[in-house]
């Protein structure tokens, strides 16, 4: 059993680790690659999005090198 | 919605309701683990008590009774636990934990069956799974 | 729908709806309090927080899987749906609280991580009775901090709709696990029958809710509609529709809102681009079909949201044979044109 929470542990933690280096990048730069609506908004909305960011950065990811390759 | 997701809606809370119930039924059928009350005897009379041991110490007040229907160990809870969930095992001789006496719970006295050769009680927090402290007579 | 995004998308409504969320809230914290000093003068300040909050994110959570189902067997429900996004945030805060304090309370204290130490305090993952029930609600609270924080509008168009959809369709995995948290967990310390109680009836009316709104949809959508000779399929007659309103009505696996006004009648696809709400339940607003759920708006001629926005649905064409309405099952694409028929 400790082995398996173990792995779920480690699993989340980086999850959520990459989440918020993701979220960095999302905050100052991610986030008018992936939708430019969001240039014309203020910085404070970029901070409300910030913990969705984190949270699915997977589903994030991919649509950013699509956005990068066009 | 799409007719996709509404049917998709309507598989899952079938699922919930089959699962759900079940689950919760064996939870409840399962709860009495240690309660609070039904380890303390019912009917026990003032009359007769023989006080064979006493001590006092981290605000509990333990008293090993002698009643005609057995030996009893009285825990008085003085102060306010910490602990939201603290049970009583009795000590072995060698101070390790030993059998399950009963739940402990807010402020007042508390009784439950125990040997008459009860050396002390370990005093358990179930939610941390650790041991709060040791009394000894 | 908006050409930016803002912080938060207030009006009126959304401003009344929110205080009442708020006074809602601190409401029962205060009642919560006062009622547990008065009967359990001993509590501590930190088990009555958790207990608080642990007990208002479940009542909430009750009321949030309640206004789907009802507002889908009676529109005067529609209402709660509006803002439904913002309740779900506040309940996932009163969660955030719970879970927060009872992980200091319970897991700082040792010298192992406090997230590794709710897993790891309690191993008894094979018996019920005793089984290690923080681990539930720590998976739950996950679930919801994933819903809550990609609640606003720009994570519905990001992520898709889909993927959006999917992912706020986990509450109720959400529910069950944190029923299982209850039944296993605060009754292991608290075994009374009125808690006990309240979330069985609970449990029965959401489920009851959301079974009966499931069979009503279910009907409408297998009901099969009459033939003409050319395949087009029979809708009802004219009189049949109120002034601004629509007929919804099935078409195979779709939807299709068909609308009365001015003395003309259009059809379009009924589901909304934002969030799939029921435009056939909407009413016409200022010339434009108004989504009941979020209040996007499209022009029932073309299925085109009025400029600068730039959502579209599919249309349909109509045609009347006395005052009897007939359907096209064939859509159009997404914002065709289509001359309205005149009745």
């Amino acid at each position: 059993m400790i082995a398996v929470i173990d792995v779920f542990i480690t699993v989340l933690a980086a999850y959520f680790g990459i989440g918020v280096l993701f979220g960095i990048y999302f905050f100052l730069a991610g986030a008018r690659r992936i939708d430019p609506l969001i240039e014309d908004s203020k910085w404070t909305v970029r901070l409300l999005l910030l913990p969705g960011a984190i949270a699915t950065w997977i589903f994030l990811l991919p649509k950013l090198f699509k956005n990068k390759k066009q | 919605m799409t007719s996709d997701l509404r049917k998709r809606h309507l598989i899952m809370w079938i699922g919930i309701i089959a699962i759900i119930p079940a689950l919760m039924v064996i939870a409840v059928i399962n709860i009495p683990n240690y309660p609070k009350d039904n380890q303390l005897s019912k009917g026990l009379t003032v009359n007769g008590e023989t006080v064979l041991k006493t001590v006092e110490a981290e605000s509990l007040r333990l008293r090993l009774l002698e009643l005609r229907s057995g030996t009893f160990l009285e825990v008085q809870v003085l102060q306010p636990l910490k602990s939201s969930s603290t049970a009583v095992y009795a000590l072995n001789n060698d101070l390790s934990q030993g059998v399950f006496i009963g739940q402990i719970g807010s402020k007042g006295p508390y009784r439950f069956p125990a040997a008459g050769n009860l050396s002390g009680i370990s005093v358990f927090d179930t939610i941390k799974e650790e041991e709060i402290t040791k009394i000894q007579f | 729908m908006g050409l930016n995004y803002q912080t938060v998308l207030w009006n009126k409504h959304k401003k009344v709806y929110d205080k009442l969320i708020v006074a809602f809230m601190l409401i029962y914290i205060i009642l919560f309090a006062g009622l547990t000093f008065a009967f359990n003068g001993e509590t501590t300040i930190e088990t009555l927080i958790i207990r608080a909050f642990g007990t208002l994110a479940v009542i909430m959570l009750h009321i949030i899987l309640a206004i789907g189902p009802l507002s889908r067997l009676n529109t005067r429900f529609l209402p709660l749906l509006y803002n439904r996004r913002h309740l779900g945030v506040s309940m996932f805060l009163a969660a955030a609280v719970h879970g927060v304090f009872s992980i200091i309370q319970f897991h700082t204290l040792g010298n192992v991580n406090p997230i590794y130490s709710v897993f790891t305090s309690n191993l008894d993952y094979n018996s019920l009775a005793n089984f290690p029930f923080q681990v539930l609600g720590f998976l739950a609270l996950i679930i919801l901090f994933f819903m809550a924080a990609t609640s606003h509008d720009f994570w519905l168009k990001n992520l898709s709709p889909k993927t959006w959809k999917r992912l706020h369709m986990m509450v109720y995995l959400a529910y069950a696990l944190i029923i299982l948290h209850v039944f296993l967990g605060a009754f292991q310390q608290e075994t009374s029958p009125f808690t006990i109680g309240f979330l069985s009836i609970g449990f029965v009316v959401i489920a009851v809710l959301h079974l009966a709104a499931g069979f009503k949809e279910r009907r409408t959508d297998i009901a099969k509609a009459e033939k003409d000779e050319v395949n087009w399929l029979y809708v009802c007659t004219v009189d049949e529709i109120e002034e601004n309103r629509a007929k919804i009505f099935t078409v195979g696996k779709e939807r299709v809102a068909v609308f009365k006004y001015e003395g003309k009648l259009s059809a379009i696809h009924n589901v909304c681009k934002h969030q799939g709400g029921p435009l056939g339940e909407g009413k016409i607003v200022d010339g434009c079909i108004t989504c009941p759920w979020h209040g996007y708006q499209y022009l029932p001629g073309n299925g085109q949201s009025p400029p600068p926005f730039t959502e579209k649905v599919a249309t349909y064409e109509l045609k009347l044979a006395a005052d009897k309405i007939y359907l096209n099952p064939e859509a159009f694409p997404e914002g065709t044109e289509v001359q309205p028929v005149n009745c």
